[in-house]
């Protein structure tokens, strides 16, 4: 009897690892800044979002085919574009990155990149030969891609500022069925990458070198439901949405349709991809972007308003 | 399902009746034009690029035939706040903007009282009558675009 209850335990243990883990560490949020709101022709649906060393912002708004920039106050300071297949325009502006100079985007119906001035003067397109479906722009001549094309994915590919591939390696052994291999990635200080499924519940570490050091189930799924779409099985709900990495190289995950508070779970991961800490967002949020200077920004009344947060540390507190 | 469908059919007209007179069309003596409603699924708004069958289809059609003959509403389902609503109403100015969207289009808060599920957007051809002729889903082939185009000029003869 007691064996059983023990293997009961166990097993209630190894399912529920989330909320029963001891977080180490105390995250909390402090909201500073709000932008856009219902009653403003701020924000219509803002899709990606990127900070620089001063601490602007930059916004993609896919409903408005635009991109914008905003002071770390949140004031509106310039925006551009139109929808249109010609530079500077945007069919469905989506990733959004930046470096000293220069601001990128891509565009879910376009392959390419498309690079802007600071002060969103189109300069210039990179071209690619596939879609992309995450980006994070390491320096000018490294940007990190993943897409979502048959031939290509399941891999990282690096491409240097006139878009030739001068890297790839992939983070899946075998081919997988249709979008499983979907990911979102950020990369570490030292050239490693962490991989956070769309579709699974796994999350992975790369070094440098593009061999796994390390590889997670965080809610213990074993599948997602799927809904046939033609020939195709199409997953259906999101396991986890976005990854982003603080400065003190702590892993932030933004967790989906399975979490115990849908798109607004964050677990947060060590560098060893041990869980430290969770909290939860005050609104659900398509993505996670956290600034050098310390400040997480989310998602909130469904892409009409973004919110900066100053993460606050428990030994901080 | 049947049930639902009916509802859902009877709800559509019953918003169109309501709007009819506003945009002129009530009491119309125009007996030989067949009419196009839009129906716009909200879901499909929060991803602009799944509704860029619907804008093609409307850039295909006669400046005569979206002014005067077409009416757009947009499905909301069971968000019933007051904030969802605003949320939604904001995005629908926007998008009616951007893309220059040349005929009405309805925030419709009453299709979510009717318990079905909103299943993509659509278009749904009706007569001088308000009877519906035909209804496609988007993204629309091109065979379905050729059956809309033969409705309309078929009823315009």
């Amino acid at each position: 009897m007691f064996r059983l209850f023990f293997l009961l335990w166990i097993l209630f243990l190894g399912l529920t690892p989330i909320s029963l883990a001891l977080d180490s560490l105390k995250i909390e949020l402090d909201e500073r800044v709000a932008i856009g709101s219902l009653n403003d022709d701020l924000l219509f649906q803002w899709a990606g979002v990127a900070v620089d060393m001063d601490g602007n912002i930059f916004l993609s708004d896919a409903l408005e085919y635009t991109i914008k920039k905003f002071d770390s106050d949140g004031r509106f300071l310039r925006k551009t574009g139109r929808k249109g297949k010609g530079p500077g325009e945007f069919l469905a502006p989506r990733y959004i990155d930046c470096t000293r100079d220069w601001v990128y985007v891509t565009d879910q119906e376009m392959w390419g990149i498309q690079v802007f001035d600071k002060d969103l003067h189109f300069v210039r397109h990179i071209p690619l030969s596939f879609p992309i479906s995450d980006m994070k722009v390491m320096d000018d001549d490294h940007i990190a891609l993943v897409t979502v094309s048959y031939e290509t994915s399941g891999k990282i590919f690096i491409v240097n500022g006139k878009g030739k591939i001068t890297r790839s390696f992939p983070y899946v052994e075998e081919n997988s069925s249709f979008m499983m291999d979907m990911v979102d990635f950020v990369p570490g200080p030292n050239g490693e990458f962490y991989i956070a499924y769309s579709f699974q519940d796994k999350i992975e570490k790369f070094d440098a070198q593009g061999s796994n050091v390390w590889r997670r189930h965080l809610l213990q799924m074993r599948k997602v439901n799927k809904q046939k779409f033609n020939s195709f099985d199409i997953p259906t709900e999101v396991i986890f949405k976005d990854v982003a990495i603080d400065k003190r190289g702590l892993i932030y995950i933004l967790g989906g349709h399975h979490s115990k508070h849908r798109s607004r779970d964050v677990y947060v991961l060590d560098g060893n991809g041990d869980l430290v800490a969770s909290f939860v967002l005050p609104d659900p949020s398509h993505c996670l972007y956290i600034d050098i200077h310390g400040y997480l920004y989310s998602r909130a009344n469904e892409g009409v308003t973004l919110k900066k947060y100053k993460l606050i540390y428990g030994d901080d507190l | 399902m049947r049930s639902l469908s009916k509802c859902k059919g009877i709800s559509i007209i019953f918003i169109f009746i309501l709007i009819c007179p506003i945009y002129g069309w009530e009491g119309s003596q125009d007996r030989c034009g067949v009419k196009l409603i839009f129906l716009i699924d909200v879901n499909d708004l929060m991803c602009i690029s799944c509704l860029e069958s619907l804008l093609e289809f409307c850039d295909s059609l006669p400046d005569e035939t979206l002014k005067e003959r077409s009416f757009g509403i947009m499905m909301v389902g069971k968000k019933e706040t007051e904030k969802s609503f605003r949320i939604v109403q904001k995005k629908l100015n926007c998008f009616v903007k951007t893309n220059q969207i040349k005929f009405p289009v309805h925030l419709d808060r009453s299709s979510g009282n009717c318990g079905f599920e909103i299943n993509g957007s659509a278009v749904i051809c009706i007569d001088f009558k308000n009877n519906v002729i035909r209804k496609f889903k988007f993204p629309l082939s091109r065979f379905q675009k050729t059956q809309i185009f033969s409705v309309i000029s078929g009823h315009s003869e």
